[in-house]
């Protein structure tokens, strides 16, 4: 009888229990569900994964971050996606992928319908260029850089409109006796070909019209080509095997003037910790020097879910948490990860920030090139190109002679799909009138 | 000692030989006879990965586009440069090496241990430090050649040098591979040869190329035919320290296929590509097995 009444008792607690234990999980309709992203191996990365655990704790979903240097990223990504590899729910293309993974990603737009996810939030024309492609949403920017430079305040005053008045300046700063180079650059292809497209544009100068007719061989491409050859003039002799790290290393070492850089990869995070940086308190950031249209690249990434990924409704969940504003100005705060929401910069923290300087960038316009199916090999073409070139293999004839070529040979192989304008025109022409 | 060709087999014993071999062609198949065939047929299509849309049958349009990409050409000069001069290298001081520690001491011993180091490091770790010991103002070789009073030098900056440098990184780790080798078939030379020609007055000059050498040629053809294979693969050290560059100038075939194949997603073209390398391949290692036949010919 004593252990029929204990039962009963036990039974009776376990149901007047039960319903307050599972009563949070019904708000949790994807607990249990495990889904990995891919990122960037970089502050986007780092955040993730800070990330991982409070996420779970909202939502019952446990989620792997798996991350790739710059270089292997895309080829991971590409051949996930491209072969339906269902490893992934979550992938952050960086934007000029986004014509060449549309195919693989599905259309986000009935989720932030369903969702209302403020979608008018974002930065005007960011979207355009980073995460919607033929008229379809395949991605939510999420980080949104302008290239732009960091110099040293206690050695130049200002950075000027021109790169021939900012070299007049280096020339005073330049002292490779006493180990202070006028600037410090990454010379290795994939970085250097960026900073000469951000030249390229400022001076006006296009790939190709807005009908695809390329353009390329210009004076514009000529007078880009002669001023990046001439920052090696101005910069550490190893300059041209420097990739970033190497290059921001030698501007938070104190040896450099002027550093073409992605600050907020290395500089912003280092610049002011004493045990990083011999320049603490004397950097800051600026746009590249204007010239005639004030352009400067564009780096943005952005995050979309694959066709084949298993858990879709999961994934969607991440995607709101890491682009919601909270989390937009933690990455900010604490991972210099520039947001893309305009709420989030008009913040007072991120105005007084040193890296509100993006911000001017970033309204004066950054352009990324094109994001059309093979817009890796255009940008490979200009990368060897121009890479051959300031190495001093090529004279300028011949590299000027390769872009053309290069370029109109993938336009022809692979056209742009119908209707898909470049993009590049209007922004560079459209400037050139101010 | 040579076998004879002219045994007698029994249909039975010829029965029983094919059958064994045939799990090995089962499986030889499956990991390289369909791929490689697929990877054939491949080639002759006109097809991008990441394009959605069926592959569009092209002929030789594939090999006829190779051959007027300068890129190509260029990287093919580079590969038959760089594995010539490496292997030519890493064979002359293998050998010599291998002479040198030909001998039983326990300091042969060591040293041959202490030999054996670089060919156990991976590639790709190989170049990675490389790559920073020889940074043109970071790297340890430019401190220590600025000490002595000789100037700096850009070792993967200058074109000009970058494939000496990769060049240097590959002997570096590979002579001890081929030393070692070497030195195994020098070790299995009969004592009593070389004895009988010290006593008749052979100086170690003599003894080494009429005896040493004409002995071990059949294996260090064969030790130069699988360097010169690896060294025409070669991809870890080049993707770590220069990725192809400065530029262009030390891009290979196997990252020229890589870029095309992986970064591009052109798998027809990267296909044709990569069968114009193994028929390259082929041809060379033919090359190599004729030249040790003819040489056990007139040893036998």
């Amino acid at each position: 009888m004593r252990k029929l009444v204990l039962i009963f008792l036990v039974i009776t607690l376990i149901m007047g229990v039960s319903p307050t234990l599972f009563a949070g999980e019904t708000s949790k309709p994807y607990a249990g569900q495990k889904i990995t992203a891919l990122y960037f191996s970089a502050t986007y990365a780092e955040a993730a994964k800070a990330y991982a655990a409070e996420f779970k704790e909202k939502t019952g979903i446990e989620l792997l971050v798996v991350d790739y240097p710059y270089l292997t990223l895309y080829e991971k990504m590409g051949i996930a996606l491209s072969t339906s590899d269902t490893t992934y729910d979550v992938v952050t293309p960086a934007c000029q992928w986004d014509g060449e993974f549309e195919p693989y990603l599905i259309d986000l737009r009935p989720y932030i319908e369903r969702d209302n996810w403020d979608a008018e939030d974002v930065i005007p024309g960011l979207w355009e260029q980073s995460g919607k492609w033929a008229g379809k949403i395949m991605g939510i920017p999420f980080s949104n850089t302008p290239q732009i430079l960091a110099y040293r305040t206690d050695l130049l005053k200002e950075i000027p409109d021109t790169w021939d008045e900012l070299f007049i300046i280096l020339d005073k700063v330049h002292n490779p006796k006493k180990g202070v180079y006028g600037m410090a650059i990454p010379g290795v292809k994939e970085q250097f070909s960026g900073l000469w497209m951000c030249v390229h544009w400022s001076l006006g100068g296009t790939w190709a019209d807005e009908n695809w007719n390329i353009t390329i061989d210009s004076p514009e491409t000529r007078e880009a080509l002669r001023i990046v050859k001439r920052w090696f003039y101005y910069s550490d002799p190893a300059a041209p095997s420097w990739g970033l790290p190497e290059s921001d290393a030698a501007f938070l070492s104190g040896k450099a003037a002027v550093a073409l850089s992605w600050p907020t990869l290395g500089i912003a995070p280092n610049g002011d910790n004493p045990e990083k940086s011999k320049v603490v308190g004397k950097w800051a950031l600026v746009p590249l020097p204007y010239d005639k249209t004030g352009l400067s690249n564009l780096s943005s990434w952005d995050i979309g879910i694959p066709k084949a990924a298993k858990h879709k409704d999961a994934a969607w969940e991440w995607i709101k948490f890491y682009t919601s504003k909270e989390k937009q100005f933690r990455n900010f705060v604490e991972y210099s990860i520039l947001p893309s929401r305009k709420s989030v910069w008009g913040k007072a923290e991120v105005k007084q920030s040193k890296l509100y300087p993006h911000k001017e960038a970033s309204d004066r316009g950054a352009l990324i090139w094109w994001r059309i199916p093979a817009g890796t090999m255009a940008e490979t073409v200009i990368r060897d190109a121009v890479s051959n070139f300031v190495t001093g293999q090529w004279n300028m004839e011949k590299a000027i002679s390769f872009m053309e070529d290069g370029l109109r040979k993938i336009l022809s192989d692979y056209p742009p799909p119908k209707g898909v304008e470049n993009i590049e025109w209007d922004f560079v022409k459209s400037r050139l009138k101010k | 000692m040579l076998i004879s060709r002219h045994i007698v087999q029994s249909r039975r014993d010829v029965l029983y030989s094919w059958l064994f071999l045939i799990p090995v062609f089962v499986i030889l198949s499956i990991t390289a006879f369909i791929p490689l065939g697929f990877g054939f047929g491949l080639s002759f299509f006109k097809y991008k990965l990441n394009l959605q849309r069926a592959p569009i049958f092209n002929g030789i349009g594939n090999y006829i586009e190779i051959f007027q990409d300068e890129l190509f050409i260029d990287a093919v000069k580079h590969n038959i440069f760089f594995a010539v001069l490496a292997v030519s290298i890493e064979m002359s001081v293998g050998i010599v090496i291998a002479t040198m520690l030909s001998d039983d001491s326990k300091i042969t011993r060591l040293l041959i241990s202490l030999l054996m180091i670089p060919m156990i490091i991976a590639p790709v770790a190989a170049g990675t430090l490389w790559r920073m010991m020889l940074d043109r103002t970071y790297g340890i070789v430019n401190y220590l050649l600025t000490l002595v009073g000789l100037p700096a030098v850009s070792w993967i900056g200058d074109y000009r040098i970058a494939i000496y440098t990769i060049i240097f990184v590959d002997c570096w780790q590979f002579i001890p591979f081929v030393a070692i080798l070497v030195l195994s078939s020098i070790k299995a030379i009969p004592i009593t040869l070389i004895d009988a020609a010290r006593v008749d007055g052979a100086s170690p000059l003599k003894v080494f190329t009429r005896i040493v050498l004409p002995i071990t040629a059949p294996v260090i053809i064969i030790i130069a035919m699988i360097r010169f294979m690896d060294a025409f693969k070669v991809f870890d050290t080049i993707f770590v320290m220069t990725q192809g560059g400065p530029g262009t100038a030390t891009e290979m075939l196997p990252t020229y296929i890589y870029r095309q194949g992986i970064k591009f997603l052109r798998i027809g073209y990267s296909s044709a590509a990569a069968v114009l390398f193994i028929i390259s391949m082929s041809l060379i290692a033919w090359g190599f097995i004729h030249l040790r036949t003819k040489q056990l010919e007139r040893i036998g």
